[in-house]
């Protein structure tokens, strides 16, 4: 009943939906995309710095790669990039989270502190430092951002629980023998899911960034197409000031994606809280 | 209004002491030329790094002996006079007088002949240099005899262009000289300026020297700061704004373009006597190590679409292992495996290469034909080049993996622990091709990064460098440069035109024709003068 009222209730929100609507785009062309154009390549038939036009839509990179492919390919990377965040962080901070809130005591303070710890660490300057020592690698980049991603996700797995591991349904549960797995994960761990849910699209568009700034600073996977990759080549080979369309379209495809996970993170928040709206 | 110029001048100090420490903060009073380098210094241990940025360093606080001139020619400064005796056997070197060590200590014939038996024994950088020295001996404080076990024509030559002196009385006590790194405790120069402040990733700061014998020009300009900047860009907008006088890496075409017909910047355009190559390392792979699929790579280099995108047409193709720039040697028309992709898909179909899953890269005893190939990721004509390479060598099935890293790992890697399997690179200069190829591959050459040994090409090369008269090296040259395009073990590229950018605000540049410092050899410096 409560899924179904959420659904009504989240369909209502615009700016959730456009954002859901944004999301759509990004994984279709990112799953769909790659299967329908080419990979950037032919260096044979190259025109360099081509500006967009009705062959290059986007234009042409200095070496005569069309813009457009790179763009659609780069979705694919920053999806998985996204993905594989969000899967590292969620591994690491859902069940943290959840035990730190549910068992409270020794436990509870002990990983409440490791999250604090983390929480405090400078992420930046140590996700350059473990790119540069493991090389330039898409999965590496995407791992770094999940690793230090989920401090913030244990944290709200964390208060959620503690919320929830007092409410007389638990108890009741915990009288009935119910097993401690199941009650976390399942009595506790779905009821906590929206707010986890929010970090996580938080977390999705974060991961973007965070690679396009790496890739920026020369860190990222030079065999892989990203959006950062795009912008980092443009700007090494002092191209801003020769072609608008390198540094205009690739930070468009990045805004893009980001401000359609905050949408979404936005409606479904404001749909689960809808007194803060 | 006195006191307001007061503490702007304060304020600026202070900036500039916060920015760069103290003597950033002198640098207003004094006449200061300001160098962008293309990522940091390696080491201040000069004798142990073949380092573009180290070289440039090098040339104003412990340059070499000699130096080529605007045409080409190797001059010599640290030494005065040369007498060859006996047939190109027998050398006297006659040292200038007047010169000391930064630290007061006179320059003499001692430090000479330590240098070169040093390097020879330590495996040192231009350490084959010296292989021929059957005897050495000092004639007197300013005088060295050398006796050669061959004739050797151009013994003085790449002796002069490539090895600075050593310090004797600093680098006797040191017994593991390829481990010191004299990054904390600086180093006891012998140039025209002296290191005075560095902070390395940041700045290198170096000013006139006073015991400099004015028989050698004195400089005009104070003090040199040598900034570091992380990729090709950030140089171009920091000589834009004025931030520096001038970088010690060329330009491509395109970045050069935003000086031209703009009365503050000058271009200079010498022609490079270095030139772009992979590098094989069989040793950490074992496709590297098979000969087939050096050839197979080798038919892969697509030259001409390189040079057009890459370095945006300005440079010439490389066909063989030796630039087209010495017309003598290339006569014979000795040349790599042309372009091809069929080819190298037939290579290695014969040698037992086949795809065998489908996804276009061949594999052999279930391993994917897999090679990283590391290069210096701030360095857009080779980030170019790689992703070129790459994408042919990908149509015939090897996968090459692009690694492009920071500077310092890089020569940290090619140089030192060689953990590399493909490497792409540029020398700089490559001077008197004859005697050079025994320094590129003599088994002992320190140049010979991954170590790669052919009894044949060891012979030749030894024989090319081991000639009376460079006529007598061309027979020997052109046997080992067939060894050289049957084996490769290092398959050229191309070779670059060179374009520097300067500022106007200093006249009296001597450019020469190379890579490493274009601009800002000693000679240059010395010569450099505000303009008014």
């Amino acid at each position: 009943m409560r899924e179904k009222s959420f659904v009504q209730s989240f369909s209502r929100h615009t700016l959730g939906m456009i954002g859901l609507a944004g999301i759509i785009v990004v994984v279709l062309v990112g799953f769909f995309g790659p299967m329908t154009v080419k990979f950037p390549a032919g260096y044979d038939e190259a025109m360099p710095l081509a500006a967009p036009s009705g062959k290059y839509w986007l234009g042409t990179d200095s070496l005569g790669l069309n813009l457009f492919d790179q763009i659609v390919w780069g979705a694919r990377t920053s999806l998985f990039i996204s993905l594989t965040a969000v899967a590292v962080a969620s591994g690491i901070g859902i069940p943290l989270g959840l035990v730190a809130g549910y068992f409270k005591g020794r436990i509870g303070a002990l990983i409440d502190s490791v999250i604090e710890i983390a929480m405090t660490i400078p992420t930046l300057p140590l996700m350059i430092l473990i790119s540069a020592i493991s090389g330039p690698s898409v999965t590496t980049v995407a791992i770094v951002i999940g690793v230090f991603s989920w401090p913030t996700l244990a944290r709200i797995v964390r208060n959620s629980t503690l919320k929830l591991a007092g409410l007389p349904y638990i108890e009741a549960a915990v009288i009935l023998g119910i097993p401690r797995r199941a009650i976390m994960f399942k009595h506790i761990l779905l009821n906590a899911a929206g707010p986890a849910l929010v970090d996580l699209t938080i977390i999705m568009a974060t991961a973007v960034l965070t690679e396009a700034g790496l890739s920026y600073l020369g860190l990222g996977d030079p065999n892989a197409w990203s959006w950062g990759g795009i912008l980092q080549t443009a700007f090494r080979g002092g191209h801003q000031f020769q072609a608008w369309w390198l540094i205009v379209f690739p930070s468009l495809a990045i805004m893009f994606f980001v401000v359609s996970f905050n949408l979404l993170g936005l409606g479904i928040n404001e749909t689960l809280n809808p007194k803060r709206e | 209004m006195t006191t307001r110029r007061s503490f702007m001048e304060m304020s600026l100090a202070l900036t500039a002491t916060a920015t760069g420490g103290n003597a950033l903060a002198q640098s207003s009073r004094k006449v200061v030329f300001t160098v962008g380098l293309l990522g940091d210094i390696q080491t201040l241990n000069f004798w142990s790094s073949n380092d573009v940025n180290s070289a440039v360093l090098q040339e104003a606080i412990m340059p070499r002996y000699g130096y080529m001139d605007a045409n080409g020619n190797i001059k010599s400064h640290l030494i005065r006079l040369v007498e060859a005796k006996d047939n190109a056997k027998t050398f006297i070197l006659h040292l200038t007088p007047g010169i000391k060590w930064h630290d007061g200590v006179p320059f003499t014939a001692d430090d000479v002949l330590f240098t070169s038996e040093y390097l020879v024994k330590h495996k040192m950088f231009q350490n084959t240099r010296f292989s021929n020295i059957e005897s050495a001996r000092k004639i007197d404080n300013l005088t060295v005899e050398y006796k050669l076990k061959a004739a050797q024509v151009g013994f003085i030559d790449v002796m002069m262009f490539w090895v600075a002196p050593m310090p004797k009385h600093r680098w006797e006590k040191i017994s593991e000289p390829m481990t010191l790194n004299d990054d904390a405790g600086g180093l006891t120069g012998l140039g025209p300026f002296k290191l005075t402040e560095w902070k390395k990733g940041q700045y290198y700061i170096v000013d006139s020297n006073p015991d400099w014998p004015a028989a050698l020009g004195t400089p005009a300009i104070n003090r040199i700061i040598y900034r570091i900047y992380k990729d090709d860009n950030s140089l171009v907008l920091a000589l834009r704004t004025g931030e520096i006088d001038t970088t010690s890496r060329q330009f491509l075409p395109s970045m050069a373009a935003q000086f031209r017909n703009n009365k503050g910047f000058n271009i200079f355009e010498p022609s490079s006597p270095g030139y772009a190559y992979i590098g094989f390392n069989g040793k950490k792979s074992e496709f590297a190590a098979d000969l087939a699929v050096r050839k197979a790579v080798a038919h892969c280099i697509d030259r001409p679409k390189i040079i057009k995108l890459a370095l945006e047409g300005n440079g010439s193709p490389m066909n063989g292992s030796v630039s087209p720039i010495y017309k003598d040697f290339v006569k014979s028309k000795i040349e790599y495996p042309d372009f091809s992709i069929d080819a190298a898909k037939k290579l290695l179909k014969g040698a037992g290469y086949a795809d065998s899953d489908g996804d276009g890269i061949v594999e052999k005893n279930g391993k994917k034909l897999s090679m990283k190939m590391m290069y210096e990721g701030s360095r857009n004509d080779y980030d170019k080049s790689a992703r070129i390479i790459k994408e042919d060598a990908r149509k015939a099935g090897i996968d090459l993996v692009l690694e492009p890293i920071d500077r310092q790992v890089y020569m940290d890697r090619q140089s030192k622990t060689k953990e590399y399997e493909m490497l792409f690179v540029q020398w700089g200069a490559i001077v008197v091709i004859y005697d050079s190829f025994y320094n590129l591959y003599g088994k002992e050459a320190f140049l010979n990064y991954s170590g790669f040994q052919d009894a044949d090409l060891e012979k030749w090369a030894k024989l090319a460098k081991e000639s009376a008269t460079i006529a007598e090296s061309i027979k020997p040259m052109d046997e080992a440069q067939r060894v050289v395009v049957d084996q490769i073990p290092t398959l050229a590229i191309f070779v670059p035109n060179l374009i520097f950018v300067t500022s106007t605000k200093f006249s009296g540049y001597l450019p020469y024709p190379s890579s490493n410092n274009g601009t800002i050899s000693m000679t240059s410096l010395i010569n450099l003068k505000p303009k008014k």
